[in-house]
Order: structure tokens, then C-alpha cells, then sequence
């Protein structure tokens, strides 16, 4: 069997930057109390459910780690201070962050919150060599925020996030070109992009266990073990990969989501939350500049079905607009009547609201059937009193301003993402 | 089944229908043709039916037929076949295995076919009061309007032309939206339309296959009739029915700008040119163009970032304050093709109201264009 020729590689190398924000929230804390600065300190959500969402490093030394359940962090570290947190203090000192990225090229491709991919290509000329580049860069980010970022370099994205996780904490870790395969050979297969326990197992059986092996095992085993996807894993175990960053405007979907302390059954207390997320999607919309046609609604049923971490059902429903909307107050309206309409018949322990279909805002076909809520002025009048919200809670805080029908929830989670063009399906 | 019909006859059937054929593979079947020969004393005759589920087609042609039965062959397969005939007799007679065997002159095929049984009927469907209506006005309405449906399946009550008879009048109207553009056309017909009822929505490609066979060359009328989700139109031999879109039309009336606003009389191939100039350098996705109007001239122009300005000029007589309005070029130039005027009233209420085309020439017609905001 052969293969088909593999694209040929630019000429020059490009050269992207991982930049990831050391224990991000637990840090920003860290710096805001001093009196929490050497003490294991964890952010997340501290009910029966809740999961730690950072851990500083003084408590990693306990074993506690991020996505762990909170009463195991507990159990591992007793002296844990444990902070619900606060995130709209983080997608504050996020903006700034990214604000210093932005200064160092104009390709920045946020993954979260705290970590971005920066293309270092053609700022090389300008700024001088990568390492210096991106030294500078972790300077600036602690003169900014007083918090310390780790920095991978490599010329594949990949290679340059599995860099910023070796240079941890504090550090910076540079991969040339030819480093590349060495680098990664004795890296067990776990760590490539999309291999999950599942494919993991399979790999290993074959007697797959690290990069290197993959790398140099036969193209056709690999082939009939996961079809296409087995050769494009061979070639990410090898550091072949093309992928570009992609900059802002590629984002497919603005969702935020959390899990219930305890489950939801009550219509009422849903729509409060449902507000509470469409809210904060618009507002992030608006941060961004655009807006989304189809509004998703996401919820997991309390019942679980199976064993393991996806044993409760994830339903989702969605609803596409006449118009392309950033405002709250119609995406909560498409949202509820999802949930009334074709929503859970049963309690929930978790809810989501997403908007996708994103476009930029400045450049807008009007519609000439309104969808705006006719019981709430219209397009132009809810423009303009978001735009005084957003205001608001710029110069004094998330939080500032909440609807009257807005729900105070208690939530064990609370999570917010991005998704753009080509998916990162690790675990970061 | 045993038969023998001309070349040419059987070429135009086959043609007929070739739109109407499934392609997409979720029901084999649904790419054939069902032939069905039938005899009646020493006078036979061919039917050819073919459909998609939503649209269905039925033509029956007079044949010589030595022996009846029905047969289904792939529509495409036995066109093509067909076309390079030579253009003579062609019989066909279908095999015990069920296969077509068709000679023509020297040439012969066995295609393989599938039993008739097999073939999802048509909804059956012959209204008591079809209308008969003038091909001719027919056809134009539906190039006036058909356009500006929406294509999105998630619009699905907008992915048709809302037809509905006039209260009282001998008048049809059609009227198709995407949510950004709207159409419609009224048109006083010879005799009245009681018979027809009102306000349903023919989907696109119901209305693609009846404007076909509309512009045949032996089409002067047609009978339209609607019952229930059903809608029929037949032509001589031909019937077409269709299955109308459930759901509602929204209220197109009120986006028609009642009031004149600023008008402006604009040459149509003039600002057609101007705007598939200027539409070059706006971005593909968009194609939003700015047209800016002051005394007595309209500018239009373009620009993006990554490839650069363009700017058209055309002489208007107009006197007032500088107006500017951003609109999808395509939507605005959709419209003036459609409108069939060597002149167009454009009516600008603002920059965020819609705006209104009418043909100088042609009072019945309209075209609703959304702006962009830019």
C-alpha cells in the first residue's frame, strides 16, 4: 500500500509559542492575599461535587491536581485552603494577558482563560531569536499581572504546549526543529493530541508505548489499528503537523455551563441560571465583537446510565435565529423555551448555554423580521443599555449589575470555553 | 410490458424528469422512472412517473403497445442511453428478471431494472375545480419571486413562494423571503380564481419543475389547483403534484415600506454595472458594498482590508442631504435582474429600514432589500 505524499513542509520553520499561565487562578489569589502565599491553596467549587479548577503548587506537592474531585484534594492535603474563587477577577486579568500576548504577534490563539498559542513566524526579524523572544515575553506578563507564565517554543503547536508543561514552574523551554524527534521519543503516546485512555490501551497492546515507537512503527499497522486518523497520529508522534495558529475570529461557539451542588428539578431555578449563562455568553460576545445566529442549550441528566465520568447523559438542543444576536436577554428567551419546549423532563445536574453560527458584529445583515423581545425595547435600545452594562462591569467587576430575575445559584462548577476551528482535544 | 415509441418522444419524457429524480442515495428506487404500459383496445399509451417524495411527476404519451406491464430503470441511465439513439422507433420490452431491453436500430441494451411494485406511489391526488391560468403569467411570477427564498433548511417556511389569491379580484400574488430580501409580484389573471385556495407555500423545487414545464415550447395554460398539503398543476398529459411546506408564512406585509421615503429613479443596467464592479473587492462573504447619495450623484463603493477600494459613480437627480446605506450587493443585484425594468424606483427610508425596488414599468412588482449595517 502507499501512502499519499504528505504536503511539503514551509520552507522555513515556523516557530509558535505555548504561553500557560502558572496555576492561574490559585496564583492570582496568591498574589491578591498574602497571607495565602506559601500555602497550598486550591480554587474550584467545595460542595459534595465540586472539582478543583487550580491547585498551587504547594498543594501539587500534596498530589492535588486540577479536574480532581474537591473532597479528595481534601483528603490528600488537610491543610488545604479551599476558594470557590473569583472569575470575573480572572477574565479581567485574562484580557491583560492577552493584551501582553497580542504585543508580541499578531496570531494569538486562545485555548482558555490562562493559555495561548502564539505565532512566533514572523515576528522573528523584528524581536530577534525565539528564546529571547519569548523571555521577554514572560517578563512583560509578570510586570503586568505580578503572575508568572510558562513558555514553550517549538515549531509544531503541539510540541510547543507538551515544551510550556516540561518548562513548569516559571520556566521556558525552547525545541529546534531538529530537537523535535528527540524530544518527544520517549514521551508515551498518552501525550499526543486526541489519544485518550481508549486509544492508549489500544496502542499499548500493539506495543505502542511511546512516541518514538509510533513514530517508527509500520504505516499500515498503524493504518488498520485507527483508519486515517492512525497516520495522522504517527505523523503528530513524529512532530509533523502543519496546524496554523488561528487567530482570533475562528471561534466557532461561546458557551458557559456549571454543574449543580445539588440536582435541579425546578423550571424556575433552571431559567434563573439560563439567564445567568446567556448573560455572560453575550457579554463575552460583545467583548469579542460578534455575535451568533443559533442558540444551544446543553444539560446533563442526574440519572446516571453508566459508569465512569460520562455516565450521565449530555442532551443538547438548539434553535436558530432570524438574526445574529449578542444580546443576553434573547438568547435566556431561546434558551427557556428550549428548555420548556424540548428540555430535560427531569432533574439536571448540570445546564449550559451556548450561542455558535458566530460572525463579526461590525459588518451586519439586518434582518427584516425582528427577532428582538418586543416586551423589551427594541435592537437599538437593548444595544445601548448593554453597552452601559458592559460598562459598568468593566470599570467595577463582574457582578456589578445582575437582572432581577437572575438567579443566585449555588453552582459546584463553573466552567467557560471557546471552541475554534480545529478542536484541542487534550485535557490541558 | 412491450412497446415501441419515437425517439424523440421518449427523450423529451425522460428529460422531464431528470430534476425530479432522487440523487441523494436514501431510497434506490427513487432514481428511477416507472414506466407503466397500458392498452385499451387497439389505443395504448406509456405513463412515466418519477419522484423525491416531496415532488412527483406523471406524463402519459400515446405508444404502440403490443403487450402491458410497468417496469423501473434508473431515470438517468436510460436518458443517457437514449440520447445517443439513433432517431428511429425505439422498442422496449421489459424481460422476466426484470430488465429493459431496448433496440434501436442496430443498437441494443438490457438495463438492469428494478420490479414496479416497488415503487412508492404518488400521492394520488385529481382536485374537483382546478384553475386554468395563462402559462405565460405564471412563469414570470415565479422568476419575479422564486429568487429570493431561502435556501437554509432550518428557514424551512421560507424555503418557498407563498402563493395566495386576492380577496375578491382575479388577482394572484407571490411573495418569497430569506429573512434579508423579500419578493413579490401580483398579477390580474383572465378569469377569476375562486377555485384555488389561498395562502400556501409551494416549496422550491415544486415551483423549479412547474416553471419548467411552463417554458415548454406548447405551454399556453395550465391547471393549478391546491387541496389540503397537496398541490397539482397539469399541462396536457403532464401532472405534477407537491407536497406544500407546513407551516407559516410570516407577515411580509409589514416589512414593505408603506411610506415613499427618499426616491430615486436609477438606469437598472447602470447601477447592475456599478455594482458588480464595485462588488469585486468586497469581501466574498459580505459582498457588502456602501452606496452614498448626494446631490445628483450616487457613489458606490467597497473596500477590505486585504485586497484594496473600489468606487462607481452614477448621475442621479437628487437634491437633499447626503444619505449612506450598506447592502449585500448580491441581494441588491438579484432583484434588479429579476424586475425585468430598464429603469427602477429605489425608495431609501434609513439606513437600518429597508429599502423598496419597484420597476418603473411595472407597478405589480416589487423587491424589499435588508441593509447592512457597515
Amino acid at each position: 500500500m502507499t501512502s499519499p505524499p504528505r504536503p511539503p513542509l514551509p520552507s522555513a520553520p515556523r516557530c509558535i509559542a505555548h504561553a500557560d499561565m502558572d496555576a492561574f487562578y490559585a496564583s492570582v489569589e496568591q498574589r491578591d492575599d498574602p497571607s495565602l502565599r506559601g500555602r497550598p491553596v486550591a480554587v474550584g467549587g467545595d460542595g459534595p461535587r465540586g472539582v478543583v479548577a487550580a491547585a498551587s503548587y504547594e498543594a501539587r506537592v500534596f498530589g492535588v491536581r486540577s479536574a480532581m474531585p474537591s473532597f479528595e484534594a481534601r483528603r490528600l492535603c488537610p491543610e488545604l485552603v479551599f476558594l470557590r474563587g473569583h472569575p470575573g477577577k480572572y477574565a479581567r486579568e485574562s484580557r491583560r494577558i492577552f493584551a501582553v500576548f497580542g504585543e508580541f504577534s499578531p496570531s494569538v490563539e486562545g485555548i482558555s482563560l490562562d493559555e495561548a498559542f502564539i505565532d512566533l513566524t514572523g515576528s522573528r526579524r523584528l524581536l530577534g531569536p525565539p528564546a529571547e523572544v519569548g523571555a521577554r515575553l514572560r517578563e512583560r506578563v509578570r510586570e503586568e499581572t505580578g503572575l508568572a507564565v510558562s513558555v514553550g517554543i517549538a515549531p509544531v503547536k503541539m510540541v510547543a504546549k507538551i515544551a510550556s508543561a516540561a518548562a513548569k514552574p516559571d520556566g521556558l523551554l525552547e525545541v529546534g526543529a531538529d530537537e523535535v524527534r528527540g524530544f518527544l521519543a520517549p514521551m508515551p503516546v498518552r501525550r499526543i493530541w486526541g489519544v485518550g485512555p481508549v486509544a492508549e490501551r489500544r496502542l499499548v497492546e500493539c506495543g505502542l508505548r511511546t512516541m518514538d515507537d509510533l513514530a517508527k512503527a509500520d504505516p499500515q499497522t498503524v493504518e488498520q489499528l485507527f483508519g486515517a486518523w492512525g497516520t495522522r497520529l504517527a505523523d503528530l508522534a513524529r512532530g509533523e503537523d502543519l496546524r496554523e495558529v488561528e487567530g482570533r475570529g475562528a471561534a466557532l461557539s461561546y458557551s458557559e455551563e456549571n454543574t449543580f451542588g445539588k440536582d435541579v428539578g425546578d423550571p424556575a431555578l433552571l431559567d434563573a441560571t439560563i439567564l445567568t449563562h446567556a448573560e455572560s455568553v453575550a457579554r463575552r460576545l460583545r467583548n469579542d465583537g460578534v455575535r451568533g445566529r443559533t442558540v444551544v442549550l446543553k444539560w446533563a441528566e442526574a440519572r446516571r446510565r453508566t459508569a465512569g465520568p460520562r455516565g450521565y447523559p449530555l442532551r443538547t438542543r438548539q434553535v436558530t435565529l432570524m438574526e445574529a444576536t449578542d444580546d443576553g436577554a434573547v438568547i435566556a428567551r431561546e434558551a427557556r423555551r428550549l428548555r420548556a419546549e424540548a428540555g430535560p423532563g427531569e432533574p439536571v445536574r448540570l445546564v449550559g448555554v451556548g450561542v455558535s453560527g458566530i460572525e463579526e458584529s461590525g459588518l451586519a445583515q439586518l434582518s427584516l423580521f425582528s427577532d428582538g423581545d418586543p416586551g423589551s425595547g427594541d435592537g437599538q435600545e437593548r444595544a445601548a443599555l448593554n453597552l452601559a452594562l458592559d460598562q459598568l462591569e468593566a470599570r467595577f467587576g463582574a457582578g456589578t449589575v445582575t437582572r432581577g430575575s437572575q438567579g443566585r445559584v449555588e453552582r459546584a462548577g463553573l466552567s467557560m470555553q471557546i471552541k475554534r476551528g480545529e478542536g484541542i482535544d487534550d485535557e490541558g | 410490458m412491450k412497446l415501441a415509441i419515437d425517439k424523440s418522444e421518449l427523450l423529451k419524457a425522460l428529460s422531464r424528469l431528470q430534476a425530479i429524480v432522487e440523487k441523494r442515495n436514501s431510497m434506490p428506487i427513487l432514481a428511477n422512472v416507472l414506466l407503466d404500459a397500458s392498452k385499451k383496445g387497439d389505443k395504448g399509451t406509456l405513463q412515466f412517473s418519477a419522484t423525491d417524495l416531496e415532488v412527483g411527476i406523471r406524463a402519459i404519451q400515446p405508444v404502440e403497445v403490443s403487450e402491458a406491464g410497468s417496469l423501473t430503470v434508473s431515470a438517468k441511465k436510460f436518458f443517457e442511453i437514449v440520447r445517443e439513439l439513433p432517431d428511429e422507433k425505439v422498442k422496449l420490452e421489459a424481460t422476466p428478471n426484470a430488465y429493459l431491453d431496448i433496440r434501436c436500430g442496430r443498437a441494443h441494451f438490457t438495463l438492469a431494472g428494478t420490479a414496479a411494485e416497488e415503487y412508492p406511489s404518488l400521492p394520488e391526488f385529481s382536485p374537483e375545480n382546478p384553475v386554468t391560468l395563462p402559462a405565460e403569467i405564471l412563469s414570470g411570477m415565479i422568476e419575479r419571486t422564486m429568487y429570493a427564498s431561502s435556501v437554509d433548511e432550518t428557514r424551512y417556511n421560507l424555503n418557498g413562494v407563498y402563493f395566495e389569491v386576492q380577496d375578491e379580484q382575479a388577482k394572484l400574488r407571490m411573495v418569497a423571503t430569506d429573512g434579508h430580501r423579500l419578493a413579490m409580484v401580483d398579477r390580474a389573471i383572465p378569469a377569476t380564481a375562486d377555485g384555488l385556495k389561498g395562502g400556501v407555500i409551494i416549496p422550491r423545487k415544486g415551483l423549479a419543475e412547474l416553471k419548467r414545464l411552463l417554458d415548454e415550447d406548447d405551454a399556453t395554460e395550465v391547471e393549478l389547483a391546491f387541496e389540503g398539503n397537496n398541490g397539482m398543476a397539469r399541462k396536457g398529459d403532464v401532472t405534477l403534484v407537491m407536497r406544500l411546506i407546513e407551516g407559516e408564512f410570516p407577515n411580509y406585509q409589514q416589512v414593505i415600506p408603506s411610506e415613499p421615503g427618499v426616491q430615486l429613479v436609477l438606469d437598472t443596467e447602470r447601477l447592475s454595472k456599478a455594482l458588480r464592479r464595485v462588488v469585486l473587492l468586497s469581501s466574498e462573504r459580505s459582498r457588502a458594498v456602501k452606496l452614498e447619495i448626494s446631490n445628483g450623484e450616487a457613489v458606490v463603493t467597497s473596500n477590505n482590508p486585504d485586497l484594496g477600494d473600489a468606487r462607481d459613480e452614477i448621475d442621479v437627480d437628487y437634491a437633499g442631504e447626503t444619505l449612506s446605506i450598506g447592502f449585500n450587493a448580491r441581494y441588491v443585484l438579484d432583484a434588479l435582474n429579476s424586475l425585468h425594468s430598464k429603469e427602477i424606483r429605489l425608495g431609501i427610508q434609513g439606513d437600518l429600514s429597508p429599502a423598496l425596488l419597484v420597476p418603473t414599468n411595472d407597478e405589480d412588482a416589487l423587491a424589499v432589500v435588508m441593509p447592512m449595517r457597515i
